[in-house]
């Protein structure tokens, strides 16, 4: 019986592993609220890192933006969040955003992005995708 | 099956009761403790119970013991144990960590997969429950961007209380939103923003542009009452940048055509059709209820023609 009852956690923390999983490859498909949604970064040199977020909807949303984001850093070959939930910008009444954050991490560090997007639609409906951006060594 | 530290602890008790005894026979010289208790258990190979295993231990420990008999030593463990067995039982803390960690690690185990699984499938009712478990055994660093208690308070403000709250985020860089036309810039870094013809029944919606370290963006929104389309153009300023834009399209969909000189990709979202192009510097994205045609003819005036 206990055997069984650790095989059961053991398969259940295997399944919830492999959702996380997929969820970090970002496939294209048809949406009902975003037509496009990205992440820029560049370098402001001293470890500095600024990042544009853009994201366009299939119509005008009543809100739209960045509902948050955070920073990670590749350290000892595995990717560390070192800026966790970082509130974003939104915007209301539109069909596009556009904002920008700065992080200031450590030269020669290698950083990317994980943004959480949001649109609501004025029937109250709203979604929230995720995406990674590239990443980029901090000079 | 009793467990070989369990034996051991039982046997280790026994011993440590029969006190001088067990250290007149690490004195002889012959044995230790742990070598009796070895032995003991190499004999019964774990499968006998504790209290077997303990008589063998003491009648190992009478058989060196040359002043007590076998007999003797047994009849002195059996009162042992009935001093044991009246001894008013305390409460074992072990089991009480046991069930503990156990109740923690199904907490936990249970919010991980119940939490994934509700991500996945995007209930939300369920996220919203098992949000606070997962905060607290630090599960949500990613997941807790789906805390829409944010967005939710938000929600529930008033128009000009939600635009006082948005107000506050705003730094040096603002988009700026135009309702007329004439006071929207038609040009960013020499790109074209918008076109000079559009299909027939919509005109200008409204307009945004934005200015940043690295980018401008410039999106012009168009409408026919019941249906909107824009354009968009971002530019890239001059500044060695890493971007990956995703743009969402029907699985199978998106076609190549030239236009005006540019690979440009026709794509469907739903009902919704999308046109993407590069130029040097920049990108152009054109989303709405238009036809392949209608969206040609606006790229077409884009570049002149």
């Amino acid at each position: 019986m206990k055997r069984f009852a650790c095989i059961l956690l053991m398969a259940l923390l295997g399944l919830s592993t492999v959702v996380f999983a997929e969820e970090e490859f970002v496939v294209m498909r048809a949406d009902d609220f975003f037509s496009s949604y990205g992440t820029n970064i560049s370098r402001l040199g001293g470890g500095g890192l600024s990042i544009t977020f853009s994201t366009t909807a299939v119509q005008t949303m009543q809100i739209l933006g960045v509902n948050s984001y955070s920073v990670e850093q590749k350290i000892n070959g595995s990717w560390t969040t070192v800026a966790p939930n970082n509130p974003g910008k939104l915007s209301t009444n539109t069909i596009s955003h556009s904002s920008t954050a700065s992080y200031y991490g450590s030269s020669g560090g290698e950083y990317r992005i994980y943004t959480c997007f949001y649109a609501m639609k004025y029937d109250g409906s709203y979604k929230y995708v995720w995406k990674y951006s590239p990443s980029i060594v901090a000079n | 099956m009793p467990k070989d530290a369990d034996i051991r602890k039982k046997a280790q008790a026994y011993l440590k009761h029969l006190g001088d005894e067990a250290k007149e026979l690490s004195a002889y010289g012959e044995v230790t403790v742990d070598d009796l208790l070895n032995e003991a258990l190499e004999l019964t190979d774990c499968r006998v119970e504790a209290d077997v295993l303990n008589e063998a231990v003491q009648i190992r420990l009478a058989q060196m013991n040359l002043d007590e008999t076998p007999e003797e030593a047994r009849e002195r463990y059996m009162r042992w144990q009935a001093h044991e067995k009246q001894t008013v039982k305390r409460p074992n803390r072990f089991l009480a960590l046991r069930v503990a960690a156990a109740a923690i690690a199904g907490v936990l185990v249970l919010t991980i997969s119940s939490y994934g699984v509700a991500r996945a499938f995007d209930w939300r009712f369920i996220i919203r429950i098992l949000q606070p478990f997962a905060e607290t055994f630090g599960l949500s660093e990613r997941v807790s961007d789906t805390a829409a208690d944010n967005l939710d308070d938000l929600v529930k403000q008033s128009s000009e209380e939600m635009a006082q709250s948005l107000e506050q985020d705003v730094d040096a860089f603002m988009e700026k939103r135009y309702d007329s036309l004439d006071e929207m810039p038609g040009i960013v870094s020499g790109y074209v923003g918008r076109p000079s013809w559009i299909p027939e029944g919509y005109s200008f919606s409204y307009g945004i542009s934005y200015l940043d370290r690295n980018r401008a963006f410039l999106t012009t929104v168009y409408s026919n009452g019941e249906t909107e389309f824009f354009v968009r153009l971002a530019v890239s300023i001059g500044v060695e940048t890493q971007e990956d834009i995703l743009f969402e399209k029907n699985p199978g969909t998106g076609e190549i055509q030239m236009v005006s000189g540019y690979e440009v990709v026709f794509f469907s979202n739903m009902d919704l059709t999308g046109a993407v192009w590069s130029a040097n510097d920049a990108y152009y994205l054109i989303s709405g209820y238009l036809e392949i045609g209608d969206i040609k003819r606006i790229i077409q005036s884009i570049y002149g023609g």
